[in-house]
Formats: C-alpha cells, sequence, structure tokens
C-alpha cells in the first residue's frame, strides 16, 4: 500500500486539506436524503417531488411526486443557449475519418430518430435496445428512446448471441437498434449474424433499425428497417414526462450465477448522474475523452448522460487502442482537444507496457486530468500514469516534462452498475484533497462508505439512482441493513478506500465484470458435458483470467469457441480442464484453491 | 484527413480543403473536384474558376462568396493584398476560409453571417497562431481546423483557440 501524498502541480492552488474534505464529506453524510434532496433541485422537474424519499431500502423510492422531463434534462435544456451551436459529438472511425455533430444537430437526429420509433409504436415505457459501437447515431438512438420516455438496455457489443439473446427475452424491446459493423484493427466486425441469430433465438418479436455503416448487408429478418428511412421522418415526436421511479434505461451486470437486469430510475438517476459528472469538472467547452463503451455503467454514465447534461463535448472511437500503433487514443487527445482522460486501470496497464517515445513525441497539452475506473489501478500503474502520460509538454509551476515530474491529476474512482455513478475519488471540481496513489480515493459526498471487519465494502445509506428492478441477489446484499457492494477493501492512508477486487466469484475480466455462472451454463449447454465450474485466477494484465473444469468430454477449443461466441471473447480462459467428477463443490472453493496457488 | 459536418464533407488536405466535391480551395494537387479557387495568384490556373473580390460564384446549391483582404496599420485599410478569403454555404452551413495573411481590419462583411466551420492557414507566410486565435474569438465558429506548416504553430493555435471553439488538428 502507498503512504505517498501527491497534489499535482496543476491542483496546487485548489486543493483541499484533508480537514476541509472531511467536514463537507462528513455533512454530506450526517443527512444524505437532504444532501441528495439539494442536489435534485438542480434539475429541471416539471412536477416538483413531494418526499425525497420513501420506503425502506432496498426499496426505497427518491423523490416520489415528482414528474420529470429526462430529455429535457439532458439535450432541451441547453436550446437557446450558446451550447446549442457547440460540438456535442466527434465521432473518429478507425480509419480516421471525422464526423462532427452540434448539439443542435444531434437533437435533429434524436427527433427524427423518436417520431420514427413513435410511428412504429414505440411509448412511454416500453423498452429499447441497442446493439451498437459508440457512434453518433447510435448515441441519437439512446436520445430518442430518453424522448419518448422509453428505457433503453445499450448492449456491449463484445458479447456474443447468446447474451444477447438474454437481454432481448429479458426486455422484449419493441424496437432494437444495431450497427452493421465497425473496424478493429483493419477487419470488418459484422454484428448482423450476431444480431439475426440472438433475435431468432430469443423467440422475441421486434422491429429492427440497421445503421448501414459499413455497407454490409440487412439483417434477413421480418421487420427491418434502414436508418436513413428514420432519419428522413419528418415527423418529430416530442419529449416525455415520466414519473421519477419510472425506468430511465437497464442494463445486465454480472452476478455469480448469470448477468441479469437492473434498471435505474429517471429522477434519482439523473441527480446522480449530472451532479457527480458536473463534480468531475465537466462543463461546456470541455472535451471528454471516455474510452468505455456504452453497454458498461461508465460508457452510459459519463459517455452519455453526464457529458450530455453538463453541455461537455465527447470524443467517440469505435477502434482499437492500438491501431494503427499504440499511440492511437494519445493522437486522438491531441487532435482534438482533449481537457478530460477516462479509461480503465487494464488499459493504462496495457500503454504502460510500450515504449514510452511513443507518446511523448505528442502534444496534449490541453489535458487537465485522467480519470480511471474499472478494477484497482495498482501503484505501479498510476505512477506510470502520473508522470508518462500526465507531464505535459509545457513547464506548469514546478512541473518540468524533462523531469517527467507531473502535472495533471491521475484519479482512480470507484463505481458499479447498481451504484450507477462513481462513488470514491478524488473530485476536480468538488473535493479535491491530495491523492494517495494505489487507492480508489476518499468516499465521494452523498455516499455513507464504511469497509467492514471482514473486509466487505458497504454503502450504509440509501442513494438517488438505486435501482428501481433488480435481481434477487442484489435485495439480499441489504440483508443486514446495509448495501454490500460484492468487493473486498482496505482503509488505506488518509483512510482513503483501496478496493482491492471481488469478495464473490463473479470476475472481474480487463474492467469487465463477467458472470462465471454465465459462462457455465453456456458450456452446459455442450453434450458430453454434465457440469462446468468457472472461477477467476489472478492476472497481471487483466487482473482476473477466468479457469475452467468441465466435467465431461469436449475439446478445449470447441470450449474457447463456444465462450467466444455465446459470451464473449473477453472471458478467453486461462486455463481448460477436464476431468470425470469436479471435487469442488462451489465457485467458492475453486476460487479459494486459485488464490491459495 | 475526412470530416463530415451535418451533410458537408470536407477533405483536409496539406494546404487546402475539398468541400462536398464541389468547391476546392487551395488545393493543389489534381482531385475530383468541380470547380477550384484559389487564395492568392497561382500559376497555370486557366482550367480553374477565379473568384474575383465580391464577386459571387454558385455552383449546384453551393455559393461562394470572395473577400479580399485588406491588411491594415491600427486600425487603417492599407489597400489590397493580393489573396482573398472565402464564404461558402452549402447544405445549410457556412464555411468560411481564410486565406489572408494577417487578421482582417474588419469583417463587415461577414456581419450577421454564423460561421460553422472556420479553415485558417498558419505560419510564417500566414496569421501566427495568436492572430488566428483572434480571429476565432471574433467570428465564434463552432469548429475551427487550422492548416499549418510546422505542428508546433497547430498546438500553440490549438491551445489559445479551444476555449472559445472546438479545435480540430489535420495531423
Amino acid at each position: 500500500m502507498s503512504s505517498q501524498r501527491i497534489v499535482p502541480p496543476v491542483t496546487r492552488f485548489k486543493v483541499m486539506t484533508l480537514a476541509e474534505y472531511k467536514k463537507v464529506y462528513q455533512e454530506s453524510i450526517r443527512d444524505p436524503v437532504d444532501f441528495w434532496a439539494r442536489q435534485s433541485k438542480k434539475l429541471l422537474w416539471e412536477k416538483p417531488w413531494t418526499s425525497a424519499i420513501t420506503g425502506e431500502p432496498p426499496r426505497s423510492r427518491w423523490f416520489e411526486g415528482g414528474r420529470i422531463n429526462p430529455y429535457q434534462n439532458v439535450m432541451g435544456k441547453h436550446r437557446d443557449t450558446f451550447v446549442w451551436s457547440r460540438v456535442a459529438t466527434i465521432y473518429e472511425s478507425e480509419d480516421g475519418d471525422v464526423e462532427i455533430l452540434t448539439y443542435r444537430r444531434l437533437d435533429d437526429m434524436a427527433g427524427r430518430i423518436a417520431g420514427w420509433l413513435e410511428s412504429q409504436g414505440v411509448s412511454k415505457g416500453d423498452w429499447t435496445l441497442l446493439y451498437a459501437p459508440p457512434t453518433p447515431e447510435a448515441i441519437a438512438f439512446m436520445l430518442a428512446s430518453l424522448r419518448l420516455g422509453a428505457p433503453f438496455e445499450p448492449v456491449f457489443t463484445g458479447f456474443g448471441w447468446y447474451e444477447l439473446a438474454k437481454r432481448l427475452r429479458n426486455r422484449s424491446p419493441k424496437v432494437v437498434f444495431v450497427v452493421d459493423g465497425y473496424k478493429r484493427r483493419g477487419k470488418e466486425i459484422s454484428l448482423v449474424e450476431t444480431t439475426e441469430k440472438a433475435i431468432e433465438a430469443s423467440g422475441v418479436e421486434t422491429k429492427i433499425l440497421v445503421s448501414n455503416r459499413l455497407g454490409l448487408r440487412l439483417p434477413r429478418l421480418h421487420e427491418t428497417y434502414p436508418l436513413d428511412d428514420a432519419l428522413h421522418e419528418n415527423h418529430t415526436a416530442d419529449s416525455r414526462v415520466v414519473d421519477s421511479s419510472d425506468p430511465i434505461f437497464g442494463l445486465h451486470p454480472g452476478y455469480e450465477d448469470d448477468f441479469k437486469p437492473v434498471s435505474l430510475p429517471a429522477g434519482g438517476y439523473l441527480t446522480q448522474a449530472y451532479a457527480t459528472s458536473y463534480w468531475l469538472g465537466l462543463k461546456p467547452l470541455e472535451v471528454l475523452f471516455n474510452t468505455v463503451w456504452p453497454g458498461w455503467i461508465t460508457g452510459v454514465t459519463y459517455l452519455l448522460f453526464g457529458p450530455l447534461m453538463t453541455g461537455t463535448t465527447i470524443v467517440l472511437y469505435d477502434g482499437a487502442p492500438d491501431w494503427r500503433s499504440w499511440d492511437r487514443w494519445i493522437t486522438i487527445l491531441e487532435r482534438y482537444a482533449v481537457t478530460i482522460f477516462l479509461t480503465t486501470s487494464g488499459a493504462l496497464r496495457a500503454l504502460s507496457k510500450q515504449n514510452p517515445e511513443t507518446y511523448r513525441k505528442h502534444n496534449y497539452d490541453t489535458l487537465k486530468a485522467i480519470l480511471v475506473t474499472a478494477e484497482p489501478l495498482d501503484t505501479d500503474t498510476w505512477s506510470w500514469a502520473y508522470r508518462q502520460l500526465g507531464t505535459l509538454n509545457r513547464p506548469i509551476i514546478d512541473s518540468d516534462p524533462a523531469l517527467l515530474s507531473g502535472a495533471i491529476p491521475v484519479v482512480n474512482l470507484y463505481i458499479q452498475s447498481e451504484i450507477a455513478t462513481f462513488a470514491t475519488g478524488n473530485l476536480p471540481s468538488y473535493t479535491f484533497p491530495h491523492i494517495v496513489p494505489g487507492t480508489n480515493g476518499p468516499p465521494i459526498p452523498g455516499f455513507h462508505l464504511d469497509i467492514l471487519s471482514d473486509g466487505r465494502l458497504v454503502v450504509k445509506n440509501p442513494w438517488p439512482a438505486m435501482p428501481v428492478e433488480a435481481p434477487q441477489e442484489y435485495y439480499e446484499k441489504w440483508s443486514e441493513g446495509f448495501y454490500d457492494t460484492g468487493d473486498l477493501a482496505t482503509y488505506a492512508t488518509d483512510g482513503y478506500i483501496q478496493v482491492l477486487g471481488r469478495r464473490d466469484t463473479v470476475m472481474k475480466i480487463n474492467g469487465y465484470r463477467i458472470s462465471p455462472g454465465a459462462i457455465e451454463k453456456a458450456i452446459e449447454t455442450l453434450p458430453g458435458v454434465k457440469r462446468a465450474l468457472v472461477a477467476g485466477k489472478s492476472d497481471t494484465q487483466k487482473f482476473e483470467a477466468p479457469v475452467v473444469i468441465v466435467e465431461g468430454r469436449a475439446e478445449a477449443e470447441q470450449i474457447r469457441k463456444l465462450i467466444r461466441e455465446y459470451i464473449t471473447p473477453i472471458a478467453d480462459p486461462a486455463e481448460i480442464s477436464f476431468t470425470d467428477k469436479i471435487q469442488y463443490a462451489t465457485r467458492h472453493e475453486l476460487k479459494n484453491k486459485l488464490r491459495n496457488l | 484527413m475526412k470530416l463530415r459536418y451535418g451533410d458537408i464533407v470536407l477533405t483536409i488536405e496539406e494546404e487546402g480543403v475539398n468541400i462536398n466535391s464541389e468547391i476546392c480551395i487551395d488545393v493543389l494537387k489534381s482531385t475530383e473536384c468541380k470547380q477550384h479557387i484559389y487564395t492568392r495568384p497561382i500559376e497555370n490556373t486557366s482550367q480553374v474558376m477565379q473568384v474575383s473580390q465580391e464577386e459571387r460564384a454558385e455552383t449546384q446549391g453551393t455559393r461562394v462568396r470572395a473577400f479580399p483582404c485588406k491588411p491594415c496599420i491600427g486600425n487603417c485599410e492599407t489597400g489590397e493584398e493580393a489573396t482573398q478569403s472565402y464564404l461558402v454555404k452549402s447544405q445549410g452551413f457556412s464555411i468560411y476560409f481564410h486565406g489572408c495573411r494577417h487578421m482582417p481590419c474588419n469583417l463587415e462583411g461577414l456581419q450577421g453571417e454564423k460561421i460553422d466551420i472556420l479553415i485558417l492557414k498558419i505560419g510564417p507566410e500566414n496569421m501566427s497562431p495568436e492572430e488566428a486565435s483572434e480571429l476565432v474569438k471574433t467570428l465564434k465558429p463552432a469548429l475551427a481546423v487550422p492548416l499549418c506548416h510546422a505542428p508546433e504553430d497547430g498546438y500553440k493555435f490549438r491551445d489559445l483557440a479551444s476555449p472559445y471553439t472546438q479545435v480540430v488538428l489535420s495531423i
């Protein structure tokens, strides 16, 4: 554990003392309901709420009686302000082509798609689903759903047909939006076949809207429509008002047994998304490059909602980080005057393995902060990011480029789908005490976090974005009167939180939260397999990697192919072994065994 | 670099820009373009359209207006320079290509124009990054694309102008 205390040169004159931070934090958790109620007043309510919170957690409801227009709070409020003519999205394809939309044009696109959705029978409360990389039209589709008060689920395109089918069955979306494909290291990755297979397997009757970006064939399904049809729609639907607790979007986080649906409420979610984004420093004239795709909570809250609510410009890139070389992301920072770079610990670890000269030849002096999330960020990688990426070309105060002494903050933040926003970390525009490398920083005001004697990281108060729909596992995690995150943590220097990894058997692979049970179920569909057991083992690059034990007969390559196609290539096993009888009764036993090896 | 802005597709070249394959400004190498225009005299331009001072040209819905460059000392115009700038209107967007070597004395001709994209030349024969950023503050475009001889000029312009517009470097 690190005991360093770092104050980056650019924050030297704005950093608060630990005592000042503690005062703000303690005040926030003395009455978290009042704290969040005050934050909610920064939103535009059509009808003010009457009770900040009703019911006991985990079934509490926030801002009851309130009615809110989510689209107005994300996009509409910028109309008639200077933000409307500012750039909302900059998309760069792997080939290097650039597409730019201002807030006005993005609103126009979202309005037309919403008009088309409405003409297809989508109305308030109907689910939609998208299976697309981060492209401007994917952003516009999510906004179109938001406009109609129709909750949406973005599905990460790294998931295979079996996982997509599961989400289709669980959501029964009226419309599915798909981008035909994207480039990965120069190769076309088609999403057409996966979509066809998933829809057929799910048995769900739905309509497909396709962005024909790569010019691939359209899915051979009954009701398939090209996006151009929607964009030529003259009718633009009005934005709708919803109840505070109506779901706004959903995801399928990984639980021990499977990936399961979680839906978040409009009023509470928007309150948290806006507040935390503002505290991170997102605002008009800032340019954010977030490498996490929609389909994961960081990609929804800090690629869509937070940046747009605050009038920030978003950079979208759907190619590989190493195409054609490992400085691709750095070129993006340089080219678009990016001010805030948000990425994962795993990505930084991969970047840190390359020759530093690859990055030093670039000038990205506009950058103000590097935000890091997903799995824990070790001290060495933090230090590399601070010195190699975080020292700019231009000397700042006592930051010397020649000495790689670091200039801008590298901040590690903790997030979880059920919490919906960052819950720990230094906040450049709110509570910013010194940084302790290797930790996730101090708890963010409004979240009463604690670490129990057995290492469990828990949240002791309800938070506004708490799910309105979740699996039984989520409700059970509240059985002791507080929320057990499932993560293990320790108190580091100055009471900062240091997350160590999962306490349960859910795996964190390259920052992705992967369900071992989902992999087991997929393997058990193979003839000749009686049972499968999966648990994660420690991995220096990926943080964790799956180990698979199969009871029965199959080929290792067959298992790998199945995991790739059914679940995701991310879950490619580190080891596969076969046995006549698995000696472990539970995943926990296997995980403990792997930990002790 | 190919840059799409709404229905406009700009191909950014080293010295100039191709706008929707309709108008090419200062594109020296042969490209598929219906009209070629230049901000300063060049040789062998017999096959290209010359848009002279205050003259307007139109091609398939794309309108071009030329602005002669009038350098100044203090607030006084000092006469004509053999360079000009262009305002191109296409697909409902306004693109201003600043070909002048200096910051103009006044931009009366552009009064009331909402500029979507500003393309400007920066370098020893053109405006300095500081002058170019002043132009950004005056015109307030949504997007600014500098064409630079030296990368350092581009970085300096980006750092000065990015608080006022979205800068895209054509690196």
